[in-house]
């Protein structure tokens, strides 16, 4: 066998199973006990531009990630490169889509058991279409991926993780006021790219502040993050007038990653709820999002819908 | 000793002895992933699992079939990046004649082949990602010596060539970081309750005839895996109550 294998530096005593110690009598240090680690970071759309981004600003960090992304195959350079450079931090990846209940309850339930517990949950996985498409569920996939599935999601883990400990629940969003159309949630009546997709990120507006309600006694919080205008592949469908606006206006995605990673993580925030981040300053959202009756409605909608594809195979 | 954060795999969770490891393992605060042929036997530590806030993962594969095996370690390197450990339990007991000259064809073939196959398979699939990260810790099942003889001659040659494989995995992979050892259980109860976690406290009285159990095992192959077993590499450790030292003489077969 080709002795590929990296060999120990010289004037390190190499330990078997122990790595590369550089003094024996470290051991001491190492039995003496390390802290409860870390929860893990879920990440939903871990190959965005803002996935990806707030994915490596907790690796610096040092958390242990979760990477949910649609196809294993996507996600794995993103999880390679962040194993490479961070090679102490754990990296985990699970695949499902978002888009298609029975996916979603598969893995979340895969998941539910491996991390009993999570630091956060970040919801970055949004997508845009410019026609309309129909998930073998036959749900609108704008709505189905953007709103339906993080709740089915979220609703999981919420019945399931240790509910002692905080977990932070965040939405990566926009102050969107979009009229949802509690009529013709699916779009079959009438579709248009932009208002359908600004449509369903109201849905997660109103859901994020429903959840942020019953988490009023803590410890779990659910929080917006408007990361403003990011080059990112969101808007790769979008008009070609809003792309170039986005491409104008549009920043990096790193600032949002840090920004979002300090929305997750930070000791002062750990009472945060309900709250519309704007980068790292608290914004205002439209009223229309705020309105309880509203929210409650489009909960018991979304629960009706999610009762229609139980049956569903994958 | 930390356990959590720790990825170890369990392969081949169908008997007495897997359950119980999967429940030492889980906890002790590890992420432990089961791999059995049957979902019948990860069921219920999934159930249990869930109950006890574990971290856990099941997976179905016939660990003697070497492109199952690609497929597990494939999802299992995506999903969690290279292992902490890995204990490889596949294997069982030969039905049949414990004399060579009265065993068939197909005991012999199959009780090698069942017997080994799986470690080679499973340690093939693991050892990339071991090499690559130069840590890691791996435990082969064998069979203490007076359980192997009372066995079928295939059973026998099987566990036997188990505590040299494993010593040679130990020589090759030293310089990779990655140790490797052998228990070597004496009998143990097939069926693990999984509604009964592991008794720390409980005294056992060492016995002639029977072995000292699954648990017993299953924690020593915990203390191999861990960081605490960091200088321990290439042994063969018999688990077995002391059996092999101090019990009688089996009754003796009868050689014609």
């Amino acid at each position: 066998m080709a002795r590929d294998w990296p060999t120990p530096a010289r004037g390190r005593v190499s330990v078997p199973g122990y790595g590369v110690l550089s003094k024996p009598d470290s051991a001491g240090a190492v039995m003496a006990g390390v802290p409860d680690p870390e929860p893990p970071y879920l990440i939903t759309g871990a190959t965005g531009a803002v996935g990806a981004a707030v994915a490596r600003a907790l690796a610096r960090e040092r958390k242990p990630l979760v990477l949910w992304t649609r196809t294993r195959t996507g996600g794995q350079s993103v999880c390679e490169t962040l194993r490479a450079e961070f090679p102490d931090v754990a990296v985990r990846l699970v695949d499902g889509d978002l888009g298609h209940m029975s996916s979603v309850r598969k893995t979340a339930a895969e998941l539910e058991l491996v991390c009993p517990r999570l630091g956060a949950i970040i919801h970055c996985a949004g997508v845009l279409t410019r026609l309309r498409e129909e998930t073998p569920e036959g749900l609108e996939r704008m709505f189905a991926t953007n709103h339906l599935g993080p709740f089915l999601l979220t609703r999981m883990l919420c019945e399931r993780l240790e509910r002692a400990r905080p977990t932070r629940i965040v939405f990566v969003s926009a102050a969107s006021a979009a009229p949802i159309h509690f009529e013709d949630l699916q779009s079959r009546r009438t579709f248009r790219a932009l208002p359908a997709f600004a449509s369903s990120k109201t849905a997660q507006l109103l859901f994020a502040f429903a959840l942020a309600r019953r988490f009023s006694s803590g410890p779990w919080t659910s929080n917006v993050f408007f990361p403003g205008v990011v080059r990112s592949g969101l808007l790769r469908e979008a008009p070609w007038i809003v792309r170039a606006f986005s491409r104008a206006v549009g920043s990096a995605a790193d600032r949002a990653g840090d920004s979002l990673a300090w929305v997750a993580t930070a000791a002062s925030l750990a009472s945060a709820n309900g709250q519309f981040f704007e980068g790292t300053r608290i914004g205002s959202t439209p009223d229309y999002v705020q309105d309880v009756g509203r929210q409650e409605r489009l909960w018991e909608a979304s629960e009706r819908i999610l009762s229609t594809t139980q049956g569903h195979a994958g | 000793m930390e356990w959590k954060g720790k990825v170890v795999l369990v392969a081949g969770v169908g008997g007495g002895l897997g359950s119980a490891l999967v429940q030492v393992l889980c906890s002790a605060g590890a992420t432990t992933i089961a791999v059995a042929r049957r979902t019948g036997s990860l069921s219920p530590l999934e159930a249990l699992a869930r109950a006890q806030g574990w971290s856990f993962r099941s997976l179905s594969a016939d660990l003697g079939r070497p492109a199952e095996v690609g497929r597990v370690f494939e999802r299992v390197t995506d999903e969690f990046g290279p292992l902490d450990g890995l204990s490889v339990n596949a294997g069982h007991w030969v039905v049949g004649d414990p004399l060579l000259h009265k065993s068939s064809d197909d005991e012999w073939t199959k009780g090698l082949s069942d017997n080994l196959d799986p470690m080679f398979f499973v340690c093939r699939a693991a050892l990339p990602a071991m090499i690559a990260r130069g840590r890691g810790a791996i435990v082969l099942v064998s069979a203490t010596e007076r359980v192997r003889y009372s066995g079928n001659a295939s059973y026998c040659a099987s566990k036997g060539a188990l505590v040299d494989l494993g010593a040679k995995l130990a020589h090759d992979y030293r310089s990779s970081g990655i140790r490797v050892n052998v228990v070597l259980p004496g009998s143990m109860e097939h069926d693990v309750d999984v509604s009964a976690p592991p008794q720390e406290a409980a005294t056992l009285r060492l016995r002639d005839q029977s072995g000292v159990g699954a648990w017993e095992v299953a924690r020593t192959i915990r203390f191999l895996l861990s960081d605490e077993a960091r200088w321990v590499s290439g042994a063969a450790v018999r688990v077995d109550g002391g059996f092999s030292t101090h019990g009688k003489e089996q009754p003796s077969v009868g050689v014609p």
